[in-house]
């Protein structure tokens, strides 16, 4: 069997599997994912904003949809900001959502995905990469996308130290409940520090009264597990929910500081591509995705494999992130350092221009003096909604509001 | 002995001890977690697990 490719994938979750499905047909492309389903176990929320969806699949038909929710509900201590979002955020079934991408690998694109094949090892050669799996196998390419999650085990492989520190890790916990209170419209975010040390409580809505619920503290802090901290949270507030599933998980922040090297790309959560504020990842997968497909296309059409070539995979992401992942990323550090009085300070103007109150940039010199300006301050501010909401549109309207 | 032992009952598999660990010494297959030779005794692992899956040993 001819076990040379031009490109070789690891990892079979939304990241791996979208940039296969964007690599042209013409290529030879294998996918190698350890589980032995795609989609299969699943340790997610689910969320995902509407544009993102309508961004990276054109279909008017798409058939992992669970639930659309159209209110935000933002919780701080007492506080509670409520604000309408028709047509905004989804709930998808994770499962399906990869089942349907990797379908189209398989049908559209006729590339091999090997399931149950757990890749062990990977290293650049002059004219190719290798990569070995745990049965000794050993497959080779012109490209090699690393796609292997949170985990990230194969990047230090092939030069990229991509070993995660404490403080950009979140360490979460969750249960699918049912409960008649959870409701089907809302999504809920409680950033109450004694709740969820450094991270937040979540409630996602999948219908039918069933809801994503779970809760990330940041790794670093010295807190209770939060396996402990969401039983308490939820035998206090849903006291009488059914628990239908449970399981820990792990979401890493703070995007790699070089994602490539020669012949090499690695995307999604491998190269901690998750928004540091939240946590969500499926979309920033999808997006390194596509931008690896498209330089990976290209790169393909010439001989020049090095790492300056793959460099542009890079360059790509970091001039398109609507959301500046970098900024995001500082907002986080500093809300990490801020004090109990500046994250009051900070959380209630965020909450009062979610309710769309406007907030004064002098609210900002009384306490936060932390922030170099005022100016700064507000924009971390809209950067946290920018977080929450993955909407331009709406951000633009809320700015507007503001410098009024 | 291993320095860090696991328990199978609680951990879900979840990468984020790997992810962490400065040794690359744990490997997480589809079924179960092994931890190798080189452990550098640093207590991260211990710290990201959200259940409380890893302790030391003894
Ligand atoms: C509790 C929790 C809730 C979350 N909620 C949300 C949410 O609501 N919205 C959102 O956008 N994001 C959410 N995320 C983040 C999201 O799950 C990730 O960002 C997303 O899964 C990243 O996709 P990926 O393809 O990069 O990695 P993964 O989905 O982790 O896929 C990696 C795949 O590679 C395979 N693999 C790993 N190593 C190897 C190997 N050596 N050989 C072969 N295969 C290998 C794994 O089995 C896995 O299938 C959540 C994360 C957690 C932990
Ligand atoms: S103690 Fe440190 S080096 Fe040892 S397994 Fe845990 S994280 Fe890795
Ligand atoms: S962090 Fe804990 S639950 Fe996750 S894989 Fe490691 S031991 Fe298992």
């Amino acid at each position: 069997m001819d076990k040379n490719y031009d490109v070789i994938i690891v990892g079979g979750g939304p990241a791996g599997l979208y940039a296969a499905y964007k690599i042209e047909k013409s290529y030879k492309v294998i996918l190698f994912e350890k589980d032995d389903v795609i989609g299969e176990p699943i340790i997610c929320a689910e969320g995902i904003s509407n544009n993102t969806l309508k961004q990276f699949f054109k279909e008017s038909d798409l058939p992992f949809i669970r639930n659309r929710f159209s209110k935000l509900k933002v919780k701080y201590k007492d506080l509670e900001a409520n604000v309408d979002i028709p047509d905004m955020g989804l709930i998808i079934d994770r499962s399906k959502f990869e089942k349907y991408i990797a379908d189209k690998v398989k049908k559209e694109n006729n590339f091999e995905i090997k399931t149950g094949s757990f890749v062990v090892d990977a290293k650049v050669e002059d004219e190719q990469v290798k990569v070995i799996l745990e049965n000794g196998e050993e497959y080779f390419g012109k490209i090699l996308i690393i796609a292997d999650g949170v985990e990230s085990y194969l990047p230090n492989k092939v030069g990229i130290n991509s070993v995660c520190n404490l403080i950009d890790m979140y360490s979460c916990y969750q249960q699918v409940i049912h409960d008649p209170k959870v409701k089907d419209e809302e999504i809920i975010f409680d950033f109450t520090p004694s709740v969820a040390p450094g991270g937040y409580l979540w409630v996602f809505p999948r219908g039918n009264n069933e809801a994503n619920f779970g809760l990330g503290i940041t790794s670093s802090l010295d807190c209770e597990k939060p396996y402990k901290l969401l039983n308490e949270y939820r035998k206090k507030n849903y006291p009488d929910a059914k628990i239908l599933r449970e399981f820990p998980g792990c979401v890493s922040v703070n995007q790699l500081s070089r994602m490539y090297t020669d012949r090499v790309m690695v995307i999604g959560d491998s190269a901690r591509a998750a928004d540091p504020i939240t946590g969500g990842g499926i979309d920033n997968a999808l997006r390194t995705a596509n931008f690896a497909a498209i330089v990976a296309n290209s790169v393909l059409k010439g001989k020049d494999f090095s790492a300056k070539r793959m460099s542009q995979y890079q360059e790509l992401v970091e001039k398109d992130n609507s959301y500046s992942i970098k900024k995001q990323n500082q907002l986080r550090e500093m809300i990490l350092k801020m004090s109990e009085e500046e994250l009051d300070q900070f959380f209630t103007s965020a909450i009062n221009l979610f309710n769309g109150k406007k907030i004064l940039s002098t609210d900002f010199y009384s306490t936060i003096y932390s922030f170099k300006s005022s100016f700064k301050a507000i924009g971390m501010v809209i950067n946290f909604m920018g977080s929450l909401m993955k909407d331009k549109y709406l951000l633009k309207i809320i700015m507007r509001l503001m410098w009024k | 002995m291993e320095y860090i032992k696991v328990d199978k009952e609680k951990c879900g598999l979840c990468g984020g001890c790997v992810a962490v660990c400065p040794a690359k010494v744990i490997i997480m297959y589809k079924d179960r977690l092994e931890i190798r030779d080189g452990c550098l005794k640093c207590d991260k692992c211990i710290k990201v697990c959200p259940v409380g899956a890893l302790s030391k040993n003894g």
